[in-house]
């Protein structure tokens, strides 16, 4: 670790489950597309690199797979969609060619055709095709079903029309209206909505294992923010898929996820099930958050806000990171980080010790204002 | 879910490349002007190779009994002092500069577009991939670090007299500008979210910059290329002017050493067409190809192409009610259509 470098995420710790959602909250700047982009390994390496810790995805510890072998992992195993539905689209190419090159790179996985991960002990086992009863094709085919396409097409080089017509499905998909047009733009002719309905159909085409949805709505205007927020919710129902979803909107987690974790300063300081972190925040940070978001009860007035500012990661305050604009800050709070430990609570018998707190002082957070 | 993309063009969307070709074609004249000039030029040069004696009257060092004679109905761009036909001349050299042209622009064009492309995509610091570019890039410094003109002067004298060496020299030093060019578009495309994306979905590197970089670097290229047979020409006949290139008067002649010759005799002087004929086919020819590049540029990309034939045609009107949903596949069947859309707006902004 040289001069300037810094730890943009530190000391995140999560499990994600097929068919779970977990949402990540936090400030701008807080280390949360970091940390998705560090999963599938998207860095830019160097000048990033992942000093330590595991990211075990079926079985295969992804820190120490090779660099080259990296895209095998990618679309297929971890799908992503990201916040610029703007510019991640190739301008030069029509919708067709951009989500038949995702539909594409599964088929020939699928059949053995290109080299695919396949998970496990021995995760890069080329010799033999991927099962088709493998997770992460079973995990989402009942999103497209199965008779549309020629059962004979499966086992050989599809044609363009075989391609057309799965891309139309999954046009149809995410629900965009007459999809035979739509096919033959190209994104300049589209608006925000649109492209991220397109990239979100990219994603999927691959039947990702696990699907990371980096702000997918922060870049597009409310009313299609919550067009796009509805799809992805009716989505989530249907695809079985992990999910990490990502957001600085906590009304979007509420509604998404079913465990939340809140990110500050490049560390986890509040994991646990959203509705038990929603109705009873363990973290200061938290709770602060909390009460700065618009409610409708409160109408009127100034809306809360916290003072301070978030540290700059180059140079983070000593101990806990969140102690310089914490309200119950004490002396301990300079010393050593806090551990994200389990905090007492009675809320939700059912998952005991996963509501998790990184606070000495856990315990006092209900009583803040 | 009523964002349906922007009007649609229904007429365009049928249409075949070519027609769109010539819908930008239309709306913008000077480029179809460059295309026309162009293509004229492309054809005349097939025929003086073909067929000369369809279109060229006399012999290159045929001498007529009309000595420097003023341009007439025998003599289109008349004569010099032994009689010999300037037109016939001109015509000749028509095919060895347009080629000339597409030679050394082309042969820079594939040189230097391919290095440029490896040392702008593979320049991570501490590979293989990054010393090859930091080579490539330090070779490229120096071929130019020298004026291309001197440099392609001096490896004249090197190679020897004639066409061959001359477009070797100057292709020498022609491929360093394309380095620079190429690698520059790659490395602003390079880091563009589409180019992750693409990354995210599994496409492999090699893939990534054949497919998505070289697609979006080729149009500046191919722009830069076409404009650059004009300068190629101009620098070639600016050698040849010095006399080193091509031998005139001879059997093959060219532009800029039929304008060295006469102006070196002093018959231009006396008799402006002996210049003015070879002075203006450059030129034309120059500015055929700057008209077509910037014709290219637009039709290589979508977005204006898109815009051009936007001008020409009515767009449909905006929907003004939300088309029903269609019905999608499998398990959304039963999703609402007409579920009612709720602002979620509680969270915090940062």
């Amino acid at each position: 670790m040289g001069a300037g470098t810094f730890y943009a995420v530190s000391d995140v710790t999560m499990k994600i489950f097929p068919g779970q959602v977990v949402g990540i909250v936090g400030e701008t700047g807080c280390g949360k597309s970091t940390l998705a982009k560090a999963i599938p390994r998207l860095l830019p390496e160097p000048p990033a690199t992942i000093g330590g810790g595991e990211i075990i995805f079926r079985g295969t510890d992804l820190v120490k797979v090779p660099k080259r072998q990296l895209p095998m992992v990618r679309g297929t195993g971890i799908g992503m969609i990201f916040q610029e539905p703007l510019n991640s689209l190739n301008p030069a190419y029509r919708v067709f060619d951009q989500i038949a090159e995702s539909i594409r790179i599964r088929h020939y996985r699928e059949m053995g055709w290109v080299r695919s991960f396949q998970g496990g002990e021995a995760p890069f086992d080329y010799s033999k095709p991927a099962p088709s009863t493998s997770v992460g094709s079973s995990l989402t085919k009942s999103i497209v079903p199965d008779g549309s396409i020629e059962e004979a097409a499966r086992d050989r080089l599809r044609t363009r029309s075989e391609f057309r017509e799965e891309v139309l499905e999954y046009l149809r998909l995410v629900r965009i209206n007459d999809p035979e047009t739509i096919l033959n733009l190209y994104p300049h002719e589209l608006s925000g909505g649109m492209r991220q309905r397109i990239m979100i159909a990219m994603a999927l085409s691959e039947k990702p294992s696990l699907l990371i949805a980096d702000e997918p709505t922060s870049a597009l205007d409310v009313t299609i923010q919550a067009q796009v927020l509805t799809l992805m919710k009716e989505l989530i129902e249907e695809v079985d898929a992990a999910i990490l979803f990502i957001s600085h909107d906590l009304g979007v987690i509420a509604e998404t996820a079913d465990e939340i974790g809140v990110m500050y300063a490049g560390r986890i300081v509040e994991y646990g099930p959203v509705a038990e972190v929603f109705r009873s925040p363990r973290h200061p940070y938290t709770k602060a958050l909390l009460r700065a978001a618009p409610s409708k009860y409160k109408a009127e007035g100034a809306l809360d806000s916290i003072a301070g500012s978030v540290p700059n990661l180059s140079r983070p305050p000593p101990g806990c990171r969140f102690n310089p604009r914490c309200p119950l800050v004490r002396d301990v709070c300079r010393g050593e980080h806090p551990p994200l430990a389990p905090v007492d609570t009675t809320a939700d018998p059912a998952t005991p010790g996963l509501h998790r707190s990184a606070c000495y002082f856990a315990d006092e957070v209900p009583g803040l204002p | 879910m009523k964002d349906v993309a922007a009007p649609v063009v229904k007429a365009a969307r049928q249409e075949n490349s070519l027609s769109v070709l010539w819908r930008v074609l239309r709306a913008n004249p000077l480029s179809f002007l460059g295309f026309l000039m162009v293509a004229v030029l492309g054809i005349t040069a097939l025929v003086v190779v073909v067929a000369p004696g369809l279109i060229i009257p006399y012999g290159p060092l045929q001498q007529t009994m009309a000595r420097n004679a003023p341009p007439s109905l025998q003599h289109p761009f008349g004569t010099d002092n032994l009689g010999r036909d300037i037109y016939s001349n001109v015509m000749l050299a028509l095919p060895l500069d347009l080629g000339i042209g597409f030679a050394i622009a082309g042969s820079a064009l594939i040189i230097g577009g391919a290095l440029g492309l490896l040392a702008g995509f593979y320049n991570t610091p501490g590979t293989v991939g990054g010393a090859v570019s930091i080579s490539i890039m330090r070779v490229t410094d120096i071929f130019l670090s020298f004026p291309s003109l001197i440099l392609a002067l001096a490896l004249t004298r090197v190679l020897g007299l004639g066409v061959g060496p001359t477009v070797l020299a100057i292709t020498i030093t022609w491929w360093p500008f394309y380095v620079r060019l190429v690698r520059g578009e790659v490395l602003a495309v390079k880091h563009l979210p589409y180019v992750n994306a693409a990354r995210a979905a599994g496409v492999t590197e090699n893939r990534i910059l054949l497919r998505h970089v070289l697609r979006n670097v080729l149009e500046p290229t191919i722009v830069y290329f076409t404009l650059d047979i004009g300068t190629v020409l101009v620098t070639y006949s600016t050698i040849g002017f010095i006399g080193v290139a091509s031998k005139y008067p001879g059997p093959q002649p060219e532009w800029g050493a039929m304008l060295a010759f006469y102006q070196q005799t002093g018959s231009a002087n006396v008799y402006p067409w002996l210049v003015i004929a070879p002075g203006a086919a450059i030129f034309i020819t120059v500015l055929a190809f700057s008209l077509l590049g910037d014709g290219l540029r637009d039709i290589l990309d979508p977005r204006t192409r898109r815009a051009f034939v936007r001008g020409t045609i009515t767009h449909d009107p905006p929907p003004e009610t939300p088309a029903p949903l269609p019905v999608a596949s499998g398990a959304v069947t039963d999703s609402n259509p007409v579920a009612p859309v709720t602002v979620i707006d509680t969270g915090v902004r940062t």
